[in-house]
């Protein structure tokens, strides 16, 4: 059998059992939030990515941003959302859809015990800032309980998370 | 034998090893204005179940710790035989009036999350009001005993309850609200509350919400709000016509126009149904005209008013309020379900009140 044939046949089955949750490395926690997440009322999807310096962001912290809308247009104006709610009335003409929503992040956690915290989530449909933690199952990579609150943890709301990979 | 692989080939699995050994996240980072959610599958296979969340588009915040002070002003008080009395029983009771300066007391509530999901929000209840009354005993006849109890005793209402909202989809709710109250003129010295009163109230609401700026929910209450007890249909209304205008209505217990100036600030003209039914009793020695030491006040007052809501902070809210307080129902009987044997007239005073609010927007 030509050597070809039998790597083709290697990769091949590899890529046919690799599943998502196995591409995730437990070696390096910290960077098992990072991809794409949709919120449980499915409206979004929200990039969490390493901070780039070139954007002012601190690249040992992590953020999120919103890389997809359902609804990226205003249904009145037929033009895209902006983030009219924003307190800094100089953001207020900022497009929803690219909005660094979620700021500073950290890994809080252990291989064990996979949370993040310390950091913020915006949400542009009141103009709040809330503080944001997170966790995910060592056992299911691929969900992820996010929690907005306020102040102390008992004000806050948890939502699922799911990731999504390329097909 | 001789193990040959051509260049192209390779090259092509040197990048597809590199590609496999990267997590699919860490090739995602990049950044990507036009994702295309066709080209992306859940990772996770499990079927997740979206609902509808109880809030529409500008709705005012809800009010998870408040602090307010609440003040009325001078009006007079006529108490008189009930209705319905016969003519020897309505003679044993003298119409008075008394000069009422005041009403005012602090308000504390509390509506703490236990557990907030997407799938369930169920809130830990409690408030501490009271109302002290502002009358000169000097300027009240001996024999009015509800002035001369009020004037000593502010009365008070302290609940506990829940309050849950169950998402049963992406379009119905449900939500189930459940409240006991200790009310009346209690001081824990002299006079005793007695936790054998306590009053219950309970609310059960199936409702649509039909987009982002509406939904609708039907159901019955459980309600001391008219003075005495009632089981009555209540209609859960919330509107958001624009930027600007909206409306909220749970009635009949409160209806209101809102107005946002923006999302950090709302004005709202409406009304609020505020009653309770209170033990009111009196000290050893005190007067006791009426011929009861203890007895049941079933009061009900409407609350007209403008009420504004101005973020100080994110989450810090102030509240001021200013309105006319009629009376719908003040009045005196022996014990509950008794018929009532003083009414009171209560005047219409103006009111205002102000407070500070920790909220969820």
């Amino acid at each position: 059998m030509n050597i070809s044939k039998i790597l083709i046949g290697v990769f091949a089955a590899l890529l046919s059992t690799l599943s998502p949750a196995a591409a995730q490395s437990l070696d390096n926690p910290s960077d098992i939030i990072v991809g794409n997440w949709q919120p449980s009322n499915g409206l979004s999807v929200i990039q969490i990515y390493k901070g780039k310096e070139a954007a002012g962001e601190d690249p040992k912290k992590l953020y999120g941003r919103t890389i997809w809308l359902k609804e990226p247009n205003d249904p009145e104006t037929k033009q895209p959302n902006l983030d009219k709610n924003n307190p800094d009335e100089s953001k207020r003409k900022t497009p929803r859809k690219g909005l660094v929503i979620m700021k500073d992040v950290i890994f809080t956690g252990s291989k064990e015990k996979l949370t993040w915290g310390e950091g913020s989530i915006y949400d542009p449909n009141n103009g709040s800032t809330y503080s944001f933690e997170a966790t995910i199952s060592p056992q299911n990579l691929n969900v992820m309980e996010g929690r907005g609150y306020i102040g102390v943890s008992l004000f806050g709301r948890t939502d699922t998370w799911k990731r999504l990979v390329k097909k | 034998m001789r193990f040959f692989l051509p260049r192209k080939l390779s090259r092509c699995l040197i990048a597809l090893s590199l590609s496999m050994a990267l997590p699919h996240s860490l090739l995602a980072q990049d950044d990507d204005d036009d994702f295309d959610p066709d080209a992306f599958e859940m990772a996770d296979e499990t079927p997740i179940k979206r609902f509808c969340t109880n809030k529409i588009t500008n709705l005012s915040p809800t009010r998870l710790v408040g602090i307010s002070f609440d003040y009325l002003g001078g009006y007079t008080m006529s108490s008189e035989a009930a209705e319905g009395l016969s003519a020897t029983d309505a003679a044993r009771y003298s119409p008075y009036r008394a000069p009422v300066n005041r009403n005012s007391g602090l308000r504390l509530d509390a509506n703490i999350p236990l557990v907030s999901k997407s799938n369930i929000i169920a809130n830990l209840t409690a408030s501490y009001w009271e109302s002290r009354y502002g009358i000169e005993e000097a300027t009240v006849n001996p024999a009015h005993q509800i002035a001369l109890n009020q004037a000593r005793h502010p009365l008070r209402t302290t609940t506990l309850g829940a309050l849950i909202f169950k998402p049963l989809d992406e379009k119905r709710f449900l939500v189930f609200q459940a409240e006991a109250a200790l009310n009346g003129n209690y001081n824990f010295g002299d006079i005793k509350p007695d936790f054998g009163l306590i009053k219950y109230s309970a609310t059960a609401i199936y409702g649509w919400k039909f987009d982002d700026n509406r939904n609708l929910g039907v159901g019955i209450t459980r309600t001391y709000r008219g003075g005495r007890v009632l089981h009555i249909p209540v209609l859960l209304w919330n509107r958001t016509f624009n930027d600007r205008w909206g409306m909220e209505l749970l009635l009949p217990a409160r209806g209101h126009a809102r107005y946002n100036f923006s999302t950090k600030s709302v004005l709202m003209l409406g009304y609020e149904l505020e009653g309770q039914s209170y033990h009111v009793q009196s000290v050893p020695g005190a007067n006791t005209t009426y011929g009861f030491s203890q007895m049941e006040l079933r009061k009900s007052e409407i609350r007209a008013r403008v009420s504004w809501d101005k973020s100080l902070t994110d989450f810090i809210w102030f509240n001021v309020q200013a309105g006319v307080r009629p009376m719908y129902r003040y009045e005196l009987a022996q014990r509950e379900n008794a018929d009532a044997f003083i009414s009171n007239r209560m005047g219409m005073p103006l009111y205002f009140r102000v407070g500070f609010n920790l909220v969820s927007p």
